[in-house]
C-alpha cells in the first residue's frame, strides 16, 4: 500500500492536472517551505515573501494545465515563486532605478555603520546581502544559496547568462569585501 | 567579455554554507490560503451527463464535473497491482460511449499487457457502477517505468 509519501510528483502533478484538487493539496505541503524559503530570499521581507508564495501556487494551479513535462514540476515552481518575487521588489522601490546590469553601488548614507552591528558571520552577510543592488543580490541568492543554474536564473531575471554571471561575481566581490573584518 | 576569475574566499564561503543550512518554513496560513482559492476556482472542465436509473422516474437531471468522474475512474484504475495512474482524461462522448485515456507507469517487472488488462475491466466496471456510463474504449499511455 503506497502512502502519501510515496506518491511521486509526477503522478500527483497529473492528478491536479486533471482538476484535482487534493492531489494539489499534497504538492503544495510537500513544497511551501522551499517555495517561501525562495521568495522569503529574494524578497528580504515576510510579508512580501508570504504574498509572493501564494501568488506563485495559485498561478501553479492554473498553468499546470500547460507543463508538458510533469518531472520538471519543482523547478518550473521554483521558477514562478522567484519571478514573483523580484516582481514584487521591483515594484516595492519605484524611485530607485534598476539598471539592466545591476551595477550601480549601494547609496553610502545606508551604510553598515546606519545599521545595527551583526554580531555573526551569518547575520554580516545578510546585513551585506541587504546592501547590495537587488540584481545581485537575487542573482547571487539564486545561484548560491538554492544552487540554479546560470540559464535558470537568466530565465528568471530576463537577462543573459553572461550577464547574470557579471552580476554574481560583482556580487562576490561586494560581499568579501563587506565581510573582511571576520577574516 | 573575458570570463571572471573568482577566488575562494572561505569566510564568505562558511557565512554562504551557514545561510544555506537554515532552516525556514512557511507561514502556517499559507497553505489555507491557497487551498481556499484553489477549491474555490477548481478546474473549468466539461459537466458531464449521469443517466438517470430505469426504475426510478425521471425527474431531475444529474451531472458530474470531468474532474470528479476522471477522478473516480483513476481511483479505480490505481487499485491494479504494479501500475499507477496518472492524467485520465475523458473524450467526447460517442455512439458508444466514451473514451477514456490513462496515462501509467509501470513498476520495473510488471507483466504489462495482463496489468493493462486488469486496468480497463476496472475502469469498464467503475464506469458502469459508480457513473452509469458505458465506456467504448481504454486507451492506456506507460509513460514511464519505476
Amino acid at each position: 500500500m503506497l502512502t502519501e509519501e510515496d506518491i511521486a510528483d509526477s503522478v500527483l502533478v497529473e492528478h491536479a492536472q486533471d482538476g484535482d484538487t487534493s492531489a494539489f493539496e499534497l504538492l503544495v505541503r510537500r513544497y511551501q517551505n522551499p517555495v517561501y524559503r525562495i521568495a522569503l530570499r529574494v524578497t528580504g521581507n515576510e510579508g512580501d515573501a508570504a504574498d509572493a508564495a501564494q501568488e506563485a501556487f495559485i498561478a501553479a494551479w492554473r498553468q499546470l494545465p500547460e507543463l508538458d513535462n510533469p518531472a520538471t514540476f519543482s523547478g518550473w515552481l521554483y521558477r514562478i515563486v522567484s519571478r514573483r518575487a523580484l516582481n514584487s521588489i521591483r515594484s516595492r522601490r519605484p524611485t530607485s532605478p534598476i539598471g539592466e546590469d545591476g551595477a550601480e553601488l549601494p547609496d553610502p548614507s545606508i551604510g553598515p555603520e546606519h545599521h545595527s552591528v551583526a554580531t555573526d558571520l551569518r547575520s554580516a552577510l545578510a546585513k551585506a546581502l541587504e546592501n547590495l543592488p537587488p540584481p545581485q543580490r537575487v542573482c547571487w541568492t539564486l545561484r548560491e544559496l538554492e544552487g540554479m543554474s546560470y540559464e535558470e536564473i537568466a530565465a528568471i531575471v530576463d537577462a543573459t547568462p553572461t550577464a547574470v554571471r557579471g552580476r554574481i561575481h560583482r556580487a562576490r566581490t561586494h560581499l568579501v569585501e563587506a565581510l573582511k573584518p571576520w577574516r | 567579455m573575458a570570463v571572471e576569475h573568482t577566488e575562494p574566499d572561505p569566510t564568505l564561503d562558511s557565512a554562504r554554507d551557514e545561510l544555506r543550512e537554515e532552516r525556514v518554513t512557511a507561514p502556517p496560513q499559507l497553505l489555507d490560503n491557497v487551498m481556499n482559492t484553489v477549491r474555490r476556482e477548481g478546474r473549468s472542465t466539461r459537466v458531464l451527463d449521469v443517466p438517470s436509473t430505469r426504475s426510478l422516474p425521471d425527474n431531475g437531471h444529474t451531472q458530474v464535473r470531468e474532474s470528479v468522474a476522471a477522478k473516480i475512474l483513476r481511483m479505480a484504475a490505481d487499485r491494479t497491482p504494479g501500475l499507477r495512474v496518472g492524467r485520465c482524461q475523458i473524450g467526447e462522448a460517442e455512439t458508444e460511449g466514451y473514451s477514456v485515456r490513462l496515462t501509467v507507469r509501470a513498476d520495473t517487472g510488471t507483466p504489462i499487457p495482463e496489468a493493462a488488462e486488469v486496468l480497463r475491466r476496472s475502469v469498464l466496471s467503475a464506469a458502469r457502477n459508480q457513473l452509469g456510463w458505458v465506456i467504448a474504449r481504454v486507451d492506456i499511455d506507460i509513460a514511464d517505468i519505476v
